[in-house]
């Protein structure tokens, strides 16, 4: 199971010169600036962690902290 | 929404140009996409699309990736390398894959066929995707400026403010003087592939490459590639030759009024190249009347080009052009693949090489 905190941490580690902090769950990440690339890091080792893999036609359901969180807590079950 | 990838396949084309079209804007004939990446010196280059299957069933392509396969040597040994170019996602697909991902599989699938890859100017993103593929962007681009004061000063500026009022219209170069004397140099000037049947490019490269580091093949097939079959832009040859300096390749592109642009030089001595530089100016300025020649070239190889023998940036209207239009630190990522390593190529081996402009960019 994942828990918000290692979403954070995932996007903490791979994301440069953005405050993770200050992003509300629901907030859309690539307002804050998280790119392609962020994602492509993020998602990688949410991938690693939790074994679940996300096919490309998911990713833009991928769109806060609470959606990563709810898709990889629905999967891991 | 359904997402696949496969490499390229005739007929491709049409579909890659009105990709091409829509992310950049620049149009590209049938007969321009064949010159750039099915008749590339190196062989085939790499093409490698991302479809999107629509809900009519229909496969529609929203991203491109390609590496365009060019002929090196590094120190006379021949090398394939290649260069990327085309990387391009649809704006409304962009949100919709993880690009990253995709170029990660296509490097895995073309590694293995180059010894050395690169990208010669990018914006800081495709820097950060190149790093994250495992390239290096340490070396940067450098302008030299060649001419004398205080016609390349006013150039400069006269090009500034041209280009604030639109683009003007490039020289002309017709009626082209063939033999001038500049000093004790000999200079034969051609337009086109006319210096095919003057000088033997293939011997004169096999003589000297060994004096070189990582660097273009300067062969027949190369060159006539690169300058005389370049469906965009007109080249013109400069075969020098100097009883005490040796013999000089230099080929010019004109741009704006009053401004030519090296895209490449190289002789048998490569300690002469600033000197060879210098001659071509001249040349220039005698021949077509350019009071200003640029070149680009990175980091690791400014040293052949000594500091002495370039206009210096010191003058108030260089510090004014460059207040305009202020340089962009431009980096050239590079890698080295695992065939690349079994040469012992590293990414610091002095890469000679000056930009490749495609598109008419």
């Amino acid at each position: 199971m994942i828990t918000i905190e290692q979403i954070k941490t995932a996007l903490t580690e791979n994301v440069t010169n953005i405050n993770i902090e200050a992003i509300p769950l629901d907030g859309r990440l690539r307002d804050y600036g998280i790119d392609s690339l962020d994602y492509f890091s993020i998602i990688n080792e949410l991938q690693s962690l939790t074994g679940v893999e996300v096919p490309d036609e998911d990713i833009d359901q991928l769109i806060s902290i609470d959606a990563i969180y709810t898709y990889f807590q629905e999967r891991s079950k | 929404m359904k997402f696949s990838y496969r490499p390229y396949q005739p007929g491709d084309e049409t579909a890659i140009n009105e990709l091409y079209h829509a992310v950049t804007g620049y149009t590209r004939s049938a007969e321009q996409h064949a010159w750039q990446w099915l008749r590339t010196p190196g062989g085939e280059s790499e093409m490698w699309l991302i479809e999107a299957m629509q809900d009519d069933g229909q496969k529609k392509l929203i991203g491109h990736h390609g590496i365009m396969a060019l002929e090196f040597t590094y120190k006379g040994i021949p090398v394939r390398v290649g260069k990327t170019e085309n990387t391009m996602v649809l704006p409304d697909f962009r949100e919709k894959i993880l690009y990253p991902r995709y170029e990660k599989i296509f490097l895995s699938q073309y590694e293995h066929k180059f010894h050395a890859l690169f990208s010669t100017i990018g914006p800081t993103a495709a820097i950060r995707l190149r790093n994250a593929m495992g390239y290096e962007a340490k070396h940067h681009w450098q302008n030299i400026y060649i001419g004398k004061e205080p016609y390349t000063s006013l150039t400069m500026l006269s090009n500034m403010v041209s280009n604030r009022l639109g683009k003007p219209s490039s020289c002309s170069i017709k009626d082209l003087p063939i033999n001038l004397l500049i000093g004790n140099t000999k200079i034969e000037a051609y337009a086109g592939n006319e210096a095919l049947s003057a000088f033997d490019f293939d011997s004169f490269w096999k003589e000297i490459s060994h004096n070189y580091p990582l660097t273009p093949a300067r062969t027949k097939k190369s060159i006539s590639w690169r300058y005389w079959e370049n469906p965009y832009r007109q080249h013109i040859t400069l075969i020098m030759n100097d009883e005490i300096l040796g013999v000089a390749v230099c080929i010019l592109s004109l741009r704006r009024q009053g401004r030519g642009f090296v895209e490449d030089i190289y002789c048998d001595n490569i300690s002469n190249l600033s000197r060879f530089l210098e001659i071509a100016s001249a040349w220039a300025k005698k021949a077509l009347n350019i009071n200003l020649l640029e070149f680009s070239i990175t980091t690791d190889t400014i040293k052949y080009f000594p500091q002495t023998n370039i206009v210096k940036h010191q003058h108030w209207i260089h510090q004014l052009a460059g207040k305009f239009n202020p340089q962009k630190e431009n980096l050239m990522p590079r890698k080295i693949t695992n065939l690349g390593k079994e040469l012992l190529l590293d990414i610091e081996n002095d890469w000679f090489v000056s930009p490749y402009f495609f598109e008419g960019r």
